[in-house]
């Protein structure tokens, strides 16, 4: 399966945010998977395959029934991964990894043998490149607008500006 | 001139909205920089001194210590009019999983921060800039903790 335009990092605490709009590092955090031969260690994602990722990931929930992602979800732009990736080749990655409760499922993977300042420097550079949803807005925005496809394609209309702008702003003059 | 690792897309110093230059590095605040207001931070360690009780380890602590103190005593020696003009976010503080400290200033273009390691010879800072401009990272060991922040301190207010 292709890897989409976007995917989603699940916000589960608000201490991952320094605002409303602002990711801090904390909501970046690499762990060892220690069923994992390789030496990535891994960031669990969804990749925004369809309109209905981001409230799929909105209702994740852990073994006690409680939902992961309390707060919301910050959408990462494909092209900004690629851009980390080519920085930091060799260190940085992603993947698809579907799970059998999980279509969506990916991760964005960090070798181990990664300094610590290049570690922090890739966290920055997602936690700056991510754009934050909370979940009450996404909620708020559905009253209004009863069809949930709605609210998502714009969400995925607003990524898709930001990449281009973006693009333009990378190859202007 | 502190050592470190710049990476651009362009493989050059960006020459758009934002001054990361090499010959603003020795300089002092700018005086075209935008007029926020008096609402810059008077002491933008304030916050991040609250973690002292998270931390565990030794030599983390001493080293955030030293990072902050230094941070002060070098934010403080800088201009008033540019201290007073410039928006300076406080510095955020975290404690990771592992032990190290994540502190960030994070201002509405870039971001500047600094990991402290167990280990003084893996702590670094590094800076982001991004989304609306061109991209541009630069990271560094934190080495001689004065040569780094004078560097960061000259960036920070050429930028905001």
């Amino acid at each position: 399966m292709p890897i989409p335009d976007n995917c989603i990092r699940g916000i589960p605490k608000s201490t991952c945010l320094e605002d409303r709009s602002t990711a801090n590092l904390t909501l970046f955090e690499f762990r060892h998977n220690p069923d994992r031969a390789d030496r990535w260690n891994e960031l669990s994602i969804n990749w925004m395959d369809d309109e209905h990722t981001i409230d799929f990931t909105l209702q994740q929930k852990n073994d006690e029934k409680e939902l992961l992602f309390m707060v919301g979800v910050a959408i990462l732009p494909l092209f900004d991964l690629d851009k980390i990736r080519k920085r930091h080749t060799n260190f940085f990655h992603y993947e698809r990894q579907s799970k059998p409760n999980n279509g969506y499922h990916g991760n964005l993977l960090l070798n181990d043998d990664t300094s610590k300042t290049r570690k922090t420097l890739i966290r920055a550079g997602l936690a700056n490149r991510s754009e934050i949803h909370r979940r009450e807005d996404i909620i708020n925005q559905c009253k209004n607008n009863p069809r949930w496809s709605v609210v998502v394609r714009r969400l995925i209309k607003r990524c898709r500006n930001f990449i281009f702008s973006s693009r333009k702003r990378t190859n202007g003059p | 001139m502190t050592n470190f690792l710049q990476e651009t897309d362009s493989q050059s110093w960006p020459e758009s909205d934002l001054h990361f230059n090499l010959e603003d590095l020795t300089k002092s605040a700018k005086e075209q920089a935008n007029v926020y207001g008096l609402r810059g931070e008077s002491n933008p360690t304030r916050q991040a001194r609250d973690i002292f009780s998270q931390i565990q380890n030794p030599s983390v602590a001493e080293q955030l210590s030293k990072l902050l103190s230094t941070i002060y005593i070098l934010f403080r020696a800088t201009p008033r009019e540019a201290r007073e003009m410039s928006s300076i976010p406080p510095l955020r503080a975290h404690v990771d999983e592992d032990g190290s400290v994540l502190l960030e200033w994070i201002f509405s273009d870039f971001r500047v921060g600094f990991n402290i390691e167990p280990n003084p010879d893996d702590s670094g800072w590094h800076l982001v800039s991004d989304k609306t401009h061109n991209v541009y990272t630069a990271s560094g060991q934190l080495g001689d903790m004065n040569e780094v922040i004078t560097f960061l301190l000259n960036l920070i207010f050429s930028n905001i």
